[in-house]
């Protein structure tokens, strides 16, 4: 076997100067800013989302409205349809159809 | 890179050196088809790829318009597009069917063991559960907040006055276009223009708020404010009714025109279907779907001589006063015209030619007259053509005049009393309504305006031409009135008016020869006769207890004049009762 070398690492422990700290400090409130915008961001998304489902959802109440406005509207002229207008006068009323229409002369002063 | 690597690591590994370069050039054929795969999706097939993507995340949707209203003339809706929702259910996921029935049953009123059926029965395809619920049921059904089951909104083509003006209205398919009547000549105007939603979406296919959005909104279809008259549409149908019970005809017809605009106030026929009727789209009703005021053709018979005494006076061909002999009969090469009962009257007036209703009086006018302006006349008055009403499937009638070939003078006879030539029902009221309206022909109006998101789009009654001078008009009127007056049955006088009118008995041909017991029996006439309101045509075919049309037609005219005159506050003269 053939010997083989062994790396050494030499380390030198050094104090970081004044200005390094200034950068550290910097970074730091960039990762600080960068997620502050991140989290803006995602709950400014959150509650577009949130406020695009709640339009909607009351566009289908508004919808559900429409609908019952115009069933409502149906109803309304079936009820005031000549067919039930007829039904109306001869049961509720007990009227008849005039078998003799009659003008009388007025006299006019 | 293979080889000395590959060799260094096989003697490190102790491998022989062939297997590990296989294993590396398998890799790199991976490898290639992997590059070679990504290149066709990415750069040979990257619409199609990317299609596939846009519709996985995008859907498009069409938006129906709502269909355009058919109004009465006072505008009550006839016919109305109403939305209703449809109750359906994805069954496949549902793990207790039986309690989703139950509750469902309860909300809806229903029948639970149907909904559990219906269920059960569904596979894997969408159960539908009730059809047309009300606004109240579909929130019920909300209400309970049901997993897998949904709505499905579906307009629904409905008609407040029931059955009212069926074949006039015509009705809509299942795709929602017009298929009959009015449905079907506006359906353009009435249908409106589909809009479309273009969206992404998210896994439960709802709309992302963020996402891209292509709408474009549907248009709604127009209102068609029609001529109908809902009180005279209605009056109209009962003395059909009335006419069908009493007489047993193969059919029957009334329409009812306004003779200073031309606008058809009411027009129906029996046998029709029904509006009413939930089977009204089955295949046995299909020959019923025409109109046949417009579309069917008939001899009008007596009825078509105010047309040829309109001409004879008009043209000066002969004189109001003027008199001939009647020997009952007229000869015409071989062949014999005769009066209906076969008597010859002597000496008799024009007046006396439509009172009487005598062949050989419209015979001697038609002589005077001669070919070429008698049928000038009757194509003036608008027979042999279309009226261009707005409703589908007009007819233009029949009329062979002396350019044709087979044509003979005595067809010129046989037509001066409305036999030989074919009219449909609408052409004779206009043709009659020519008289009423101071000899000016009126284009048949059935839509007074559309109304639309644009607009208001009005539609004036229409003047054609002027067929005869407006003496020669209240000419005919007096003989008309006389015609009602002095009429020996009477049946069509009403105390009080000044009626016009005139009767028509016209044999049927059958086989080749004309019918005797087979006749259209019609009365066409207008009240008050100076100042019209109101025209009224009805023809019976083939009444199987009298087949006169002053004995069966003109009856119901009167109960229909009355009726009308009464409802639009038109006062009798009251010395004349």
């Amino acid at each position: 076997m053939r010997a083989q070398a062994i790396p050494v690492r030499a380390t030198v422990q050094r104090r970081p100067r004044g200005d390094e700290w200034l950068l550290a400090a910097g970074l730091a409130m960039l990762a600080v800013a960068v997620l502050a915008v991140g989290l803006l961001y995602l709950r400014l998304a959150s509650s577009v989302a949130t406020g695009g489902y709640d339009v909607l959802k009351l566009e289908n109440e508004r919808s559900r409205w429409q609908i019952a406005n115009q069933q409502i509207s149906y109803k309304a002229a079936e009820l005031s349809s000549l067919v039930r207008v007829e039904q109306e006068a001869r049961e509720t009323l007990k009227m008849a159809p005039t078998k003799e229409i009659l003008y009388l002369r007025a006299r006019v002063r | 890179m293979g080889g000395r690597a590959g060799r260094y690591y096989a003697n490190q590994l102790g491998e022989s050196p062939w297997r590990l370069s296989a294993v590396v050039v398998l890799l790199a054929v991976f490898a290639i088809v992997v590059v070679g795969k990504l290149f066709l999706m990415q750069i040979v097939q990257h619409g199609y790829y990317l299609g596939l993507a846009t519709e996985e995340h995008r859907s498009v949707r069409q938006l129906q318009p709502q269909r355009g209203t058919v109004l009465a003339r006072d505008g009550a809706p006839l016919a109305v597009s109403v939305p209703y929702e449809t109750l359906l259910a994805d069954a496949t996921h549902m793990t207790d069917k039986g309690d989703v029935a139950r509750r469902l049953a309860t909300a809806l009123g229903g029948n639970q063991a149907s909904l559990a059926a219906k269920l059960t029965t569904a596979g894997d395809k969408p159960a539908m559960l009730q059809s047309s619920l009300s606004a109240e049921q579909a929130d019920r059904v909300r209400g309970l907040h049901l997993l897998n089951v949904y709505f499905e909104t579906e307009p629904l083509r409905l008609h407040p006055e029931g059955g009212l003006a069926s074949q006039v209205l015509g009705f809509v398919g299942r795709d929602y276009a017009g298929l009959a009547g009015l449905e079907m000549a506006w359906n353009d105007e009435l249908g409106g223009r589909l809009g479309s939603v273009e969206a992404e979406v998210d896994t439960a296919g709802d709309a992302i708020a963020l996402g891209a959005l292509d709408y474009v909104a549907p248009v709604s279809g127009a209102d068609l404010l029609t001529t109908i008259d809902r009180y005279t549409q209605r009056l109209v149908e009962q003395q059909l009714n009335a006419a069908v019970e009493a007489h047993n005809p193969e059919s029957a017809t009334i329409i009812v025109l306004e003779p200073r605009t031309g606008a058809i106030l009411a027009m129906a026929t029996r046998p029709s279907y029904s509006l009413a009727d939930p089977d009204y789209l089955e295949p046995e009703n299909e020959p019923l779907y025409r109109i046949p005021a417009v579309s069917d053709v008939y001899e009008p018979g007596s009825v078509f001589k105010v047309i040829t005494m309109s001409a004879g006076i008009d043209s000066g061909a002969v004189q109001p006063d003027e008199t001939y002999d009647d020997k009952g009969y007229v000869v015409e090469g071989d062949v014999t015209i005769r009066n209906a009962d076969g008597i010859g009257r002597g000496i008799q007036t024009m007046a006396e030619i439509l009172q009487k209703s005598l062949n050989t009086g419209s015979s001697y006018v038609a002589r005077k007259l001669g070919p070429d302006r008698f049928y000038q006349y009757v194509r003036a008055f608008g027979f042999g053509e279309p009226t261009a009403v707005d409703l589908p499937g007009e007819a233009a009638g029949l009329v062979r005049d002396n350019k044709a070939s087979g044509w003979s003078g005595s067809d010129l006879l046989t037509n001066s009393f409305g036999q030989g030539i074919a009219v449909t029902p609408l052409q004779m009221a206009r043709g009659v309504a020519v008289v009423a309206n101071g000899g000016l022909l009126m284009q048949p109006q059935i839509v007074r305006e559309v109304r639309s998101a644009g607009g208001v789009r009005h539609i004036a009654p229409q003047t054609v031409r002027r067929v005869i001078s407006p003496k020669t008009a209240s000419i005919l009127t007096n003989m008309m009135v006389n015609a009602v007056d002095k009429s020996v049955v009477g049946l069509a006088k009403l105390n009080g008016y000044r009626v016009a009118g005139k009767s028509g008995t016209a044999e049927i041909l059958v086989d080749g020869r004309y019918a005797p017991n087979d006749t259209v029996a019609s009365f066409v006439g207008f009240a008050p006769a100076d100042d019209p309101r109101f025209l009224v045509l009805v023809a019976v075919t083939r009444p199987k207890d009298n087949i006169w049309g002053e004995a069966v037609a003109a009856p119901i005219f009167a109960t229909i004049m009355q009726d009308l005159l009464a409802h639009a506050g038109v006062a009798p003269a009251l010395d004349g009762q």
